[in-house]
């Protein structure tokens, strides 16, 4: 699994998340939130276009960073999932939890 | 290693997660699963490695996880074997899919592995581990595919009879198996408790499998006007006669009848012991029936089936409660005489179970000194408990068999029954080896959980050395977790079957 972040000129941090995320590789996502929250970003899109699977430790990683960066008065929306990892998020109710676009450009705007 | 079988096994470490996603991916991709169910499989099975390898073991200890990929004409079975920690239901808190963002999360895991797999099961196998086997099946075009809506219309039962005229009776071709399902689906609707019926294809997988063993009754013209099978697991000694169906202008003619005694010859030829019913108790009519066929009532299992089994079409007919049903036996064999223990506050019941069956029983009183499940000076070294759980979603109910007792074990059942009971599993059944003496004492200590008598499901006996059979019959208890169950709306056709409800009865406070 590949993370690559940026922050666009409004602090809105951008990850791009490639690969999977499973019980394994959840570390490296959770650690890579951590740190940005820890930096004050609460404004958060997980770009996961190039997301293959998503397993309940990377849902769980993706929740505690939204009720985080909520408290921080910010939030983690998600964009491109494919059928899936978009199925994933359904079955467990995150999409009532969180907001998912289909794409970066929309999950960029109005905050 | 059977033909149908592939076996991986990985280190008990997470980053060979992606390896056993990309093996059971290609598993089921080859077998012909859609895409998303492919998808569901990955997660379900990926779900349970990871938590066998995060709760399982000791940290440092090196040990292996197996997977086993079972290919069936219905589906795949995958069965992910350790001998690590057994499973403990404790750890899992219910997960609501629509709980807020504060939502307990630790229950996601197996909230996922049930939402994706048709049917899941916990096995404990004493020293040799446990297993987790999850149970997919494919998806297959429903017989609403086949028809129009009116070609699918209930039966007439005010029709007029059928001119005369003359029946083959034979087992079914994969032709016949449209027809087989038009047939259901006009008698019960989608109301059947077993949704393969309503598939034809998986009816002639399932038949070529030999999970059961479809009977028709045929026209001159080669329409099928009738069908009933037997059931259940390849190997099983002890199947299930149902989906029986006539159409209406051909009742009254003996058709069922040739066809049961059609299964029943096909039965004694392949060795089974014994055949049962689950004859439903809203109307006495499949009672009285499978009462004439010889079938004669053993147990009542409480709300066997939900209110609206797969009742697609049908709201009106939705059933006041879940649906109770009288399980009725007949031996096929000589049953010899094996020994049981039953608790001594069922014994006269059990007597009177096993007469009105027509089985002979040694009734044995265990010896105190060996009764002992917990570790003492005496036996200091005891077998581990052997206790397997199968959870049927499409019926919300729960089976826990018991096979062998060991210390933990009733702290073991009143765990998975809390457990099942957060997963709103709506009735849990116990099912206790009446050939083991411990059966006698333990049974009245699953009772104070709650647990009611159901009766007795007979099965083969057990040579046990110099000492004789010993026998392998269940004794049946029965939880209901949920709406106490209203006694006056069951419909009973026998007088043993009322005797036995009744007995039910009297020992439900909430009744």
């Amino acid at each position: 699994m590949k993370i690559s972040t940026c922050v666009t000129e409004n602090g809105v941090v951008l990850l791009e998340v490639e690969g999977e995320v499973d019980a394994h590789t959840a570390r490296k996502l959770d650690k890579t939130l951590k740190d940005l929250l820890a930096q004050g970003h609460s404004r958060l899109v997980l770009d996961a276009s190039q997301m293959g699977y998503i397993s309940s430790a990377g849902l769980r990683v993706v929740l505690l960073t939204h009720r985080k960066a909520r408290q921080l008065g910010g939030e983690v929306r998600l964009s491109g999932l494919n059928a899936q990892v978009r199925r994933i998020f359904e079955i467990a109710g995150f999409d009532e939890l969180l907001r998912i676009s289909d794409t970066r450009q929309e999950s960029m705007e109005g905050w | 290693m059977a033909r149908n079988t592939t076996i991986l096994t990985i280190p008990n470490d997470t980053s060979y997660l992606p390896i056993v996603g990309a093996y059971v991916m290609a598993v089921a991709a080859q077998l012909g699963f859609e895409d998303t169910d492919v998808g569901d499989i990955r997660l379900a099975v990926d779900e349970a490695c990871t938590h066998i390898i995060e709760t399982a073991f000791e940290p440092g200890e090196e040990q292996n996880l197996t997977i086993f990929c079972q290919r069936y004409p219905s589906g795949l079975k995958v069965t992910i074997a350790d001998k690590g920690l057994p499973f403990d239901p404790r750890s899992i808190k219910e997960y609501d899919a629509h709980g807020g963002l504060d939502r307990e999360l630790s229950g996601l895991p197996f909230y996922l592995i049930q939402q994706a797999m048709d049917e899941v099961r916990f096995v404990n196998k004493g020293w040799e581990g446990k297993e987790l086997q999850l149970t997919k099946y494919l998806k297959v075009p429903s017989v609403e595919t086949y028809f129009p809506q009116e070609e699918l219309r209930p039966y007439d039962t005010t029709v007029e009879p059928a001119p005369p005229a003359k029946y083959r009776y034979r087992f079914m071709e994969p032709a016949d198996a449209i027809e087989i399902a038009r047939c259901i689906y006009k008698v019960y609707g989608y109301t059947y408790p077993g949704e393969h019926v309503y598939h034809p294809e998986r009816v002639v997988t399932m038949n070529q499998s030999r999970e059961m063993i479809s009977a028709v009754a045929v026209t001159e013209a080669g329409k099928v006007i009738g069908h009933c099978a037997l059931s259940g697991q390849p190997g099983d000694p002890v199947m299930e006669v149902s989906q029986a169906v006539v159409a209406p202008a051909h009742r009254r003619r003996g058709v069922m009848k040739e066809l049961v005694d059609l299964l029943m010859k096909e039965a004694r030829q392949r060795g089974l012991t014994g055949l049962f019913v689950a004859a439903v108790t809203v109307h006495p009519f499949s009672q009285r029936v499978t009462h004439k066929y010889g079938f004669r009532a053993s147990a009542v299992l409480l709300g066997y089936a939900p209110r609206n089994v797969q009742m697609k079409k049908i709201v009106d007919q939705e059933l006041p409660q879940r649906e109770t049903v009288v399980y009725g036996y007949q031996p096929l064999q000589e049953d010899p005489c094996s020994r049981v223990f039953p608790p001594l506050h069922h014994r006269s019941i059990v007597t009177r179970i096993y007469s009105n069956l027509g089985l002979e029983r040694e009734f044995a009183s265990p010896e105190a000194s060996r009764l002992s499940i917990e570790p003492s000076p005496l036996a200091p070294e005891l077998p581990h408990f052997n206790l397997s759980t199968q959870i049927k979603s499409a019926l919300g109910i729960a089976v826990i068999e018991i096979a062998g007792y060991g210390p933990g074990i009733e702290q073991e059942v009143k765990n998975k029954l809390r457990d099942l009971c957060y997963e709103g599993i709506a009735v849990v059944y116990l099912n206790l080896p009446l050939g083991d003496p411990h059966t006698a004492v333990v049974c009245q200590h699953f009772e104070e959980l709650g647990f009611l008598f159901s009766g007795i499901r007979p099965r083969p006996a057990k040579p046990a050395g110099p000492e004789g059979m010993s026998s392998g019959d269940l004794l049946c208890l029965q939880y209901i977790n949920g709406p106490p169950i209203n006694y006056d709306l069951l419909q009973i056709y026998s007088d043993f079957g009322q005797e036995l409800v009744q007995y039910v009865r009297e020992r439900d406070s909430l009744a």
